[in-house]
């Protein structure tokens, strides 16, 4: 048909041009205007259709059996449950009954469905609109996770109460009424009907947003013993902390247990440094006459005449001495060969980074790094009276400036003071031999040791008398000096520093996620530091979409000794009807930047996995006498058995599995281990993810 | 449907769909309403109505695995398992009556009867009503799914050309029934 034959009144339809008849497509556009009335739908029918498919769909990707049906009932106690919620928005779910009449229906509505935040402690209640068999009801309930659970009835609303007194915290509970319910006079409701709510965190506190200053000393020694009579030169530790290599009385090399014992000279003279070799076999020894290399047994002494040397340490796996054209490979003719890396002024004093990549240079009251690669020279900006002494992990260093201690990266840039001359009192005013410790630095002056927590940052005097070095041990836990000429060890204690320092990366914490939370890359990419920042994509910082992050709660919290905090945080992600589908866990490390703040510095996530797909710890909380881990799933308690704290094994009641602490050494550190196959719920599902956490056991109050 | 870039959209929520419960999710808000519209005008019936559109869904989950796209709408796919759905229901529920016959005898009546609403529109659907079946079901997805004959192609398991001639058939139908019925004089313009 030409245009031009086209009726202006109606739409051209080309699909129609095939009639070719003017008549018949003048009946076919008035077709298209005549609509009928819309059918009528039932939004209850539209959204339990969709429910439906939605778990058809999850069955066909994960095939399994429904844990539901391996469900077993017992005397008493039926393995379902539910919530009652205190916001009255009922929502309708309508089920359809197997016909008196076709429209014949029964309701069922629940204040509690969808909504999110619900308080863990109440009873949960079913409305029906029409009287209910009790014991089909109850039979045919089913919940996830698998929770134990009492009923009891009023009329025809039905209160369902968990055994174990509340509910879980942080999860979400799906009800669902199959159709083996039946009403009073025996029909059967014609398709099953859900009910999802997701609970709030519990009683235990969420991380203040705020940050509220503690005056906690921050550092504290206990167990203080004299081990052997000792000269003024810094103890080593061994790599596993047992043995202590120090310049005996007569200032030659010796070494002995931590635990005490007598000591072994290894007979070296005139000890100024002592270098362990990361094999933890060899050892450089920096004396008045120059270099020894000996194995740590005291056999194979080798001397390496330099008695300009200035200091020894070692680099991937080779010994290297500095001396003031620059440092040296330990070899023969140490002090007439080429140096591996010359220094541009001459050297007064110099002490190698622990992993003897660069080296600290004193030159006539000016500090340099110097790298031994390729001998970049990088100057201080800020002068040092002292020569820096390097953190254990080589990230910082701790000095003494014109205004007292303070700390900065180790090319000196971002100094921040630590404590001032007279905060320091004596040890600052007469020079000090810094050490560091396990968050820590530890300042050894002629009247008394003092300790300033990094994080605190408030001076402490640990204890009076006469000190000459001290060093911290690798586990951080203790520390070695020499005072009055002898040698001691004693346990370093942090009492406040971990209740502050958790606080802090907790608010730090909630900031980052809150931004990741509300699609704010910017924000939470401020966050991010050294691997995290290379580990984030925006993808899995944001997850934008669907599924796309619905909450976040921490799972578990604690402070290190080096001054970080290691978060486990759970990952829930939703679809666009607001139902948690997916989740996952991020094991975040947060520590504090020079200015106090917090970043993430690394985080290791776990594949996503689908929200009820077994059963899941939702709080591992620590105190100075117990560890508990809280699961959202009632657990058959003989599995509960395969969940260890180091080697020991917990007591299980009502979701929580209790290990003690009594006895197990402030500082030591246990790993919790969750396994997931060994793990069941009370429907004999498995753990629906593997979990191994490190735990602190913390100083008792 | 038309726009490429709806349809480039379409196709990647359809291969989605495939392995997540929420891409499906999406389809089904997208279409359940005119299914269901469809099915209801096909069936009369409320509580048929949903039966039908469940089992509609159902057979799309279970079978949009093996769905390929052919440059079709998905919706096409939907409604050819919807027309079969219609037919088996009622071919199950009456093995020698079908839904088409049922409705044509209904349809006869309505016809009398909305004649003397003098609604003339409405009896020419009520006509529609009493064609036979695959020209009903052509002139359904045609004029009130607005769906294009290449399309109800797919949904009726025919090819365009066979599609066309039933649409013919049945304006020609609706034509010479409604001249002999009077209402001629109402939609002659």
């Amino acid at each position: 048909m030409s245009g031009s034959s086209r009726d202006p009144r109606f739409p051209h339809d080309p699909d129609l041009e095939f009639l070719r008849d003017r008549e018949l497509l003048e009946l076919a556009n008035l077709l298209h205007t005549r609509r009928l009335p819309e059918a009528p739908i039932d939004p209850a029918f539209r959204s339990s259709l969709r429910r439906d498919l939605r778990r058809r769909h999850y069955e066909m990707l994960e095939p399994s059996t429904p844990w539901w049906r391996r469900l077993t009932s017992g005397p008493g106690l039926a393995w379902s449950g539910a919530t009652a919620g205190a916001i009255a928005i009922a929502v309708a779910l309508v089920f359809a009954v197997r016909p008196v009449t076709p429209s014949s229906r029964t309701l069922v509505s629940s204040p509690l469905d969808h909504m999110r935040g619900v308080a863990v402690i109440q009873p949960m209640k079913l409305s029906f609109q029409t009287a209910m068999d009790h014991q089909s009801v109850e039979s045919s309930l089913q919940i996830q996770p698998a929770t134990q659970v009492t009923y009891s009835w009023r009329g025809n609303t039905l209160y369902v109460q968990p055994v174990a007194g509340q509910l879980a915290p942080n999860t979400q509970y799906r009800l669902t009424l199959t159709t083996d319910a039946r009403t009073q006079d025996e029909q059967p409701i014609q398709q099953p009907a859900t009910i999802t709510f997701v609970t709030g965190a519990t009683t235990s506190p969420t991380p203040a947003p705020s940050i509220t200053p503690v005056p906690a000393p921050g550092v504290a020694l206990a167990n203080p013993t004299q081990l052997a009579p000792a000269g003024s030169v810094a103890p080593v530790w061994s790599a596993d902390g047992a043995t202590l290599y120090f310049a005996g009385a007569d200032g030659s090399l010796e070494s002995m247990p931590r635990a005490g014992g007598t000591p072994t000279p290894l007979g070296i003279p005139g000890v100024r440094q002592v270098a362990l070799a990361p094999d933890g076999i060899r050892i450089a020894v920096l004396t008045t006459t120059g270099v020894y290399l000996l194995q740590a047994d005291g056999t194979g002494v080798q001397p390496f005449p330099a008695p300009e040397a200035l200091a020894v340490g070692w680099r991937q796996g080779k010994p290297y001495a500095a001396l003031p054209a620059g440092v040296f490979e330990v070899k023969q003719n140490l002090d007439r060969g080429h140096p591996a890396t010359a220094f541009a002024v001459a050297a007064d004093a110099a002490a190698f980074a622990p992993d003897g990549a660069s080296v600290l240079v004193d030159s006539e009251g000016q500090v340099h790094l110097v790298e031994l690669g390729g001998g970049h020279d990088t100057a201080w900006p800020a002068g040092a009276v002292t020569l820096p002494a390097w953190s254990q992990d080589g990230r910082r260093v701790a000095f003494l400036g014109a205004d007292g201690l303070a700390l900065a990266a180790p090319d000196g840039s971002g100094a921040t003071p630590l404590a001032s001359l007279e905060q320091l009192g004596a040890a600052g005013a007469t020079g000090l031999v810094a050490g560091w410790s396990d968050g820590a630095v530890l300042v050894a002056g002629p009247a008394a040791l003092d300790g300033v927590d990094t994080t605190l940052r408030v001076p402490v005097q640990l204890a009076p008398g006469a000190f000459t070095a001290v060093s911290g041990s690798p586990d951080g836990a203790a520390i070695a000096y020499v005072q009055d000429g002898a040698l001691w060890t004693a346990s370093l204690l942090h009492p406040g520093v971990q209740p502050q320092l958790e606080s802090q990366a907790g608010a730090a914490l909630k900031t980052f996620m809150d931004a990741r939370l509300a699609g704010d890359a910017g924000s939470a990419n401020k966050f991010l530091g050294g691997a995290a920042a290379q580990k984030y994509t925006k993808d899995s910082l944001l997850f934008n979409g669907h599924p796309g992050l619905a909450r976040w709660f921490s799972v578990f919290q604690q402070a290190r000794p080096d001054g970080s905090v290691v978060e486990l945080v759970r990952l829930v992600l939703w679809d666009e009807h607001h139902v948690d589908v997916r989740q996952l866990d991020e094991t975040l490390t947060l520590r504090p930047n020079a200015d106090g703040t917090f970043a993430v510095v690394d985080v290791q996530r776990t594949p996503t996995r689908a929200v009820d797909a077994g059963p899941e710890v939702v709080a591992i909380q620590v105190s100075s006498t117990q560890v508990t881990v809280t699961f959202d799933s009632d657990l058959k308690p003989e599995s509960a058995a395969g969940i260890t704290l180091g080697s020991a094994m917990g007591t299980y009641a009502n979701r929580v599995v209790t290990f003690s602490l009594s006895g197990e050494q402030p500082g030591q550190l246990l790993t919790l281990t969750v396994p997931n196959r060994s793990v069941l719920d009370l429907s004999g599902r498995s753990a629906a993810q593997a979990l191994t956490v490190q735990i602190e056991v913390p100083a008792s109050s | 449907m038309q726009d490429p870039s709806g349809r480039s959209e379409e196709r990647d929520l359809v291969e989605r769909a495939k392995r997540d419960p929420n891409a499906f999710g999406e389809l089904y808000d997208r279409h359940f309403q005119q299914i269901y519209r469809f099915v209801y005008s096909r069936v009369g019936e409320q509580s048929a109505a949903e039966d039908v559109t469940s089992e509609v869904f159902m057979k799309a989950l279970r079978g949009i695995g093996r769905y390929q796209d052919t440059g079709r709408p998905f919706q096409a796919w939907l409604y050819q398992i919807s027309v079969n759905a219609i037919a088996d229901r009622y071919r199950a529920a009456k093995p020698v009556e079908d839904i088409d016959e049922q409705r044509a005898l209904a349809s006869d009546t309505d016809v009398e009867a909305a004649a003397t609403r003098r609604d003339e529109l409405r009896r020419i659907w009520a006509l529609v009503e009493g064609l036979p079946a695959p020209q009903r079901t052509a002139m359904v997805l045609k004029f009130q799914e607005d769906l294009k004959i290449e399309d109800i192609a797919v949904a009726m398991g025919k090819s365009p050309g066979a599609v066309k001639l039933l649409v013919h058939r049945a304006v020609t139908k609706l034509r010479d029934q409604a001249r002999r019925d009077g209402i001629r004089a109402e939609f002659s313009l």
